[in-house]
């Protein structure tokens, strides 16, 4: 079985061939058998290229530019501080949301409890916040920074409630874990993270 | 990084770093090293200007591939000129993942279709993911981009559509593979037209763009069988030793028949407007 870098790095390898002719096609099918439908796949969506290379140019509306120039600035050298200031969980939303939390194996809904500061940063276990920083691709402290957030009560309950909103306070992330249901596995995975750093 | 040309302002071109499987290196098109070449000698405000064109057609576009470049491998020190860049190529991405019309049902308004959305937000995601890879240290799968930039964002394109296409399946109900239908002959003949590299002629641009965006939107069982059929694959063949669609997908003769005469209905459909048009 190829792997998932392996099968990413075919994938390309076959999008950039001079030709997506039946000779090209074959060759991959039969050197990666076990990615035949990811090659038929792409070979359809190659085709669609034509389509795509001619479309009458327009400029398109992008309201996360200004985000991601930052993120892209604080991933240079020497910038390690401003890493830390970019929100993360901006560039995750909708399925790159669930993609992260496969990425984490967990329930999205840790990941929003995470994100929405429901968590005692002090309780979340190292080995999270590392796999956290692979998955997002980003530093350390810069992980640490974004899960370590300050819970917020949404400006639109304030409207809507009769009596003053208020949070009900942060819990800890092995609370979390134990009363959010998830896999075996899953639970497992995240609670020796918790005991690895005696989190309370 | 080894530079491997110099353009005539002295300012070097970068090579690219990624290996074949065989050891080889892959290199950038002739037309983007030549177009590297001349747009590294130009002044920011110039370099900026030409990025802006969006017409391919126009003489003094900017091959995405060379704006990739300059992303990589700013210009100057000017940070207003690298940001300029960043969102034009920002640009060349949202528009490589177009995003269907459709009308809603009930209101008939046109909205945006949802699934497109997610994989252009996906597909933008993950390449700003690789950006940001590189900036940190050299991520030799950009290198891929600046060989065919277009080409290698299909493979996200389709990575995102299939991660997409498995989400929205686990909220659709379970069907039966649909009935035998009669082929359409007019969907065949377009099939056909469309098995040519290059629009022939009384095939219509837009004909064929409506064709194959069609196909995109079939299940993807039946879009698979279709694109085996447009590579020129026998359904099914007495030659044991000739790879058929029936056993690259692993289903028996009758089953690819049905989801090819399934997709013809649906393409015929598509179509149906097209040709009244016409």
């Amino acid at each position: 079985m190829s792997s998932h870098i392996d099968r990413e790095a075919i994938l390309y390898a076959f999008a950039v061939e001079p030709a997506h002719d039946r000779e090209t096609l074959d060759r991959y099918l039969s050197k990666y058998p076990d990615l035949k439908e990811d090659l038929i796949d792409l070979s359809a969506e190659l085709r669609l290229n034509e389509t795509i290379e001619k479309q009458p140019p327009t400029a398109l509306p992008d309201p996360g530019a200004k985000t991601a120039w930052e993120e892209f600035v604080a991933c240079g050298p020497g910038n390690a501080t401003s890493a830390e200031s970019v929100d993360l969980f901006a560039r995750y939303q909708g399925m790159a949301f669930a993609a992260l939390a496969k990425a984490l194996n967990v329930p999205r809904s840790i990941l929003t409890a995470l994100r929405d500061g429901l968590v005692l940063p002090s309780s979340i276990p190292s080995g999270f916040v590392r796999r956290f920083s692979e998955a997002a691709s980003v530093s350390l402290d810069s992980a640490r920074a974004n899960l370590s957030r300050q819970c917020e009560v949404p400006t639109a309950l304030s409207f809507k409630s009769d009596t003053k909103p208020a949070h009900q306070g942060q819990t800890t992330f092995r609370d979390l874990v134990q009363r959010t249901p998830m896999t075996d596995e899953q639970r497992s995975l995240l609670l020796h993270e918790c005991d690895e750093d005696e989190c309370p | 990084m080894t530079p491997n040309t110099a353009s005539p302002g002295g300012s070097p071109i970068v090579s690219l770093r990624l290996r074949k499987e065989d050891g080889t290196a892959y290199f950038r098109q002739p037309e983007i090293t030549a177009a590297l070449l001349t747009l590294s000698a130009l002044p920011d405000n110039d370099l900026v200007e030409r990025a802006r064109i969006n017409d391919s057609e126009h003489s003094d576009y900017v091959p995405s591939e060379c704006v990739l470049y300059f992303v990589r491998h700013p210009p100057s020190n000017n940070t207003s000129t690298h940001c300029e860049l960043f969102e034009i190529l920002r640009q060349r991405v949202l528009a490589a993942v177009p995003v269907a019309t459709r009308k809603l049902t009930g209101s008939g308004k046109p909205a945006e279709s949802a699934v497109d959305l997610d994989i252009r937000e996906a597909v933008l995601h993950k390449f700003q993911v690789l950006l940001c890879k590189d900036r940190k240290a050299y991520e030799d799968r950009l290198d891929f981009y600046e060989c065919r930039f277009n080409a290698a964002l299909a493979s996200l394109r389709a990575t995102a559509r299939r991660d997409v296409r498995r989400e929205a399946a686990r909220f659709e109900p379970l069907e039966l593979e649909a009935e035998p239908a009669e082929p359409s002959p007019e969907v065949e003949k377009a099939l056909l037209k469309l098995r040519a590299p290059a629009p022939p002629e009384g095939c219509d641009f837009l004909y064929r763009s409506k064709l194959l965006r069609a196909i995109s939107l079939l299940p993807v069982k039946e879009q698979r069988v279709i694109e085996l059929i447009l590579q020129g694959y026998q359904i099914d063949s007495q030659d044991d030793g000739e790879p058929t669609i029936a056993k690259m997908l692993d289903c028996v003769e009758k089953t690819v028949r049905n989801r090819r005469d399934s997709a013809y209905l649906k393409l015929h459909d598509a179509l149906k407007d097209e040709q009244e048009n016409a």
